[in-house]
């Protein structure tokens, strides 16, 4: 559905660039740089100083950095003062657990202040810090652990006993694990307690000399093939984050911001933990899962100003109405930004009929770091586009050429967005996998794997994913590493993984299999398997739905076309079949469908 | 109309289509749903569709968000539901 454009409106508060056009002009990273402090002494550029410590010189440590809103129990406020003591304390547990510059430390853990007190304590040690989604399976986590190889890993009780003390002994080179009490009981043997070792660790820290170079965070993230991609990040990259924020979501120091985003995924980290604290706002930290109703609540009663949620949790808001909305005081409310999945023309709408603010969608992925293209306060909204590129950031629609070039091609045609490398939060490779890095770029460009295309005035609109990998619920999937669970089961031959499209979650994780001699697929087998899958993937990444079909359709070289199994669920038309193996082979007709 | 054992049993079998895995037969009334099976929200909803259809009732989406536990099932929809 067409929707006219959103004409930006005169704000309440100056926008940060009022001016676009003049922004994209002016704008430098040297000069993004300079409104940092860096490290005292001229001793490089530190993630974790720009977002505490540079505050509380400056007079500001009174401020409050994180007001913390439990499932249970009182709100806390941490300032930003606290926030660099607690810190300065994880730096210094580290050392004393024989952490060494570049050593990794994961966690895994909710939306909870041990997190973000993790994240930039490691940052201090200079060690390099990762989050873990923690609604993944034992099988996603103990992948990941494979490739990052941290020295320590952060999470909480509960999650440890349910996911990682069956794994624990496979786990190579993890050391310490520091549990955060959750529930009842002594901790396991062979844990550590986060809290009383934090309290019996000093509150004094220096950072060291950190080169901006120097890798800060590991992102992981899937890819169509092979085992998931461990994105690195430097401290360079705060210079972006701040930058950022203050010019995609506008944050003033009188902001009261929330991200909405899981912790375990690189919105939690670069717009839940560190944009908001280099720009010196409030940040909620709400630790209980998407609520209409609780979720206006806290943005009345926290008097939010500026709100960063997902196009999945507002679909959900939608369907409840936006009266229920409107019976909540969310005046206060400024700005509405949404990332994750492209947004609909009606959500975007919405906004303004649930909050008198329409949402602004941007687009970025882990590999960039931070907010590449965006609608911006003071540039018009065209619904249903992901908006322009920031002041800073060079993009353009391209096309593969056979010779392994690319082509930039004209606005209205769709290919493959590209971004000009040299941003700060740019990614710097993955880690162990120097050859797939390398296959990112092309002509001096970065490919995203994201297809778009430009309209006359270079909006960019989002068409879909080059590739297999599946959006849902704002999290990447990776079809491989869903198929690879799904052919341990006894009765699987072959698996291949799509994203069927659904209103909520814009994909959701269907599986085709086909089975071995001698099984049948019956209701019985079908929930046998996707016990099995749920039991080692987690409810976030196992299929939802699961079909038995004779046999998969497979190329020529072997490999399960899951372009065409997609295009037989939608009824599309399959496409380019000369590929095929057996092109009139058995039909794709879904024998059983669950739920 | 569904009684309150109706409606524990029409849940429990939904449930066990859409987190198999789970042992449902220790599955206490005040537990809640999401967290003790891990459902993500696709689960969850599925559960609605799931629940709408083996009793023949209408959940609007106010009420299922209160839908946390067997027993806020068994409350909120055994007075009212007529089972297929």
């Amino acid at each position: 559905m067409a929707l006219d454009a959103i004409p930006a409106v005169v704000p309440a508060v100056a926008p940060n660039m009022p001016d676009y056009a003049l922004a994209r002009r002016e704008f430098s990273w040297a000069q993004a740089r300079a409104a940092l402090d860096g490290l005292p002494g001229g001793r490089g550029l530190n993630i974790a100083h720009e977002a505490v410590d540079r505050h509380v010189r400056a007079g500001r440590g009174p401020r409050v950095a994180v007001r913390y809103l439990p499932l249970s129990g009182r709100r806390q406020e941490i300032t930003f003062a606290g926030l660099a003591r607690s810190t300065n304390r994880f730096a210094n547990l580290l050392g004393r657990l024989g952490v060494a510059p570049g050593d990794r430390v994961f966690a895994c853990l909710g939306r909870v202040p041990e997190l973000v007190i993790a994240a930039l304590g490691t940052l201090k040690a200079r060690a390099v810090f990762a989050p873990l989604f923690s609604a993944f399976g034992p099988e996603p986590l103990r992948a990941r652990v494979a490739i990052g190889r941290p020295k320590v890993l952060v999470t909480a009780q509960s999650l440890y006993r349910q996911k990682i003390a069956a794994i624990r002994a496979g786990l190579e080179g993890l050391e310490h694990v520091l549990l955060v009490r959750d529930e009842p009981g002594a901790l396991p043997v062979g844990t550590l307690d986060f809290h009383a070792l934090l309290r019996a660790a000093s509150p004094a820290f220096t950072i060291e000399a950190t080169d901006p170079e120097d890798a800060a965070l590991l992102h992981f993230t899937s890819g169509t093939t092979g085992r998931p991609k461990a994105a690195v990040h430097v401290h360079e990259a705060v210079v972006a984050h701040h930058a950022t924020g203050l010019l995609a979501l506008d944050l003033h120091p009188d902001d009261v911001f929330w991200c909405t985003a899981d912790p375990g995924w690189v919105t939690g980290t670069s717009y839940g933990i560190i944009a908001p604290l280099t720009c010196g706002v409030k940040s909620i930290l709400d630790e209980g899962d998407f609520d209409a109703e609780r979720w206006y609540a806290i943005v009345a009663g926290e008097r939010v100003t500026v709100w960063y949620t997902a196009p999945t949790a507002i679909r959900m808001m939608m369907r409840l109405g936006a009266e229920v909305a409107r019976r909540h005081d969310t005046s206060r409310l400024r700005f509405l930004a949404s990332v994750g999945e492209p947004l609909a023309p009606e959500a975007v709408a919405w906004g303004s009929k649930a909050f008198g603010l329409p949402f602004h969608d941007n687009w970025w992925q882990t590999e960039t770091g931070g907010i590449m293209i965006a609608n911006f306060p003071a540039t018009e909204i065209r619904p249903g586009s992901m908006g322009l590129p920031l002041p800073g950031i060079e993009a353009a629609v391209v096309e593969r050429r056979a010779d392994g070039g690319v082509r930039v091609l004209p606005p209205g045609m769709q290919g493959e967005i590209a971004l000009r490398p040299g941003w700060p939060s740019m990614f710097r490779g993955y880690l162990g996998d120097p050859a797939r890095y390398r296959g990112c770029f092309a002509d001096g460009w970065y490919l995203t794997g994201d297809l778009a295309r430009r309209d006359d005035d270079g909006y960019f609109w989002f068409v879909g994913r080059a590739d297999d990998v599946i959006k849902s619920s704002g999290h990447l999937i990776g079809p491989f590493e869903v198929e690879s669970v799904l052919l341990e089961h006894e009765a699987v031959a072959e698996a291949g993984v799509i994203g069927r499209p659904d209103p909520a979650a814009f994909e959701i994780v269907k599986a085709f299999v086909s089975l071995k001699p001698g099984y049948a697929g019956d209701e019985a087998l079908q929930r046998g398997i996707l016990a099995l899958a749920r039991r080692r993937l987690g409810a976030a990444v196992a299929p939802k739905e699961l079909a038995f079909l004779p046999a998969l359709p497979r190329t020529r070289s072997g490999k399960i076309m899951r372009r065409l199994l997609k295009a037989r669920e939608l009824g599309l038309p399959e496409g380019d079949l000369s590929t095929l193996e057996n092109p009139d082979g058995p039909a794709a007709s879904p024998r059983a469908t669950a739920p | 109309m569904a009684t309150r054992e109706e409606v524990r049993a029409a849940a429990v079998a939904v449930l066990g289509g859409i987190a198999p895995e789970a042992d449902l037969t220790a599955l206490g009334a005040d537990v809640p749903l999401r967290r003790a099976l891990d459902l993500d929200s696709v689960d969850f909803q599925n559960f609605l569709i799931g629940l709408t259809k083996a009793l023949g009732v209408e959940i609007a989406d106010r009420e299922a968000a209160a839908l946390t536990t067997l027993a806020a099932c068994m409350d909120r929809l055994a007075a009212r539901s007529s089972p297929r």
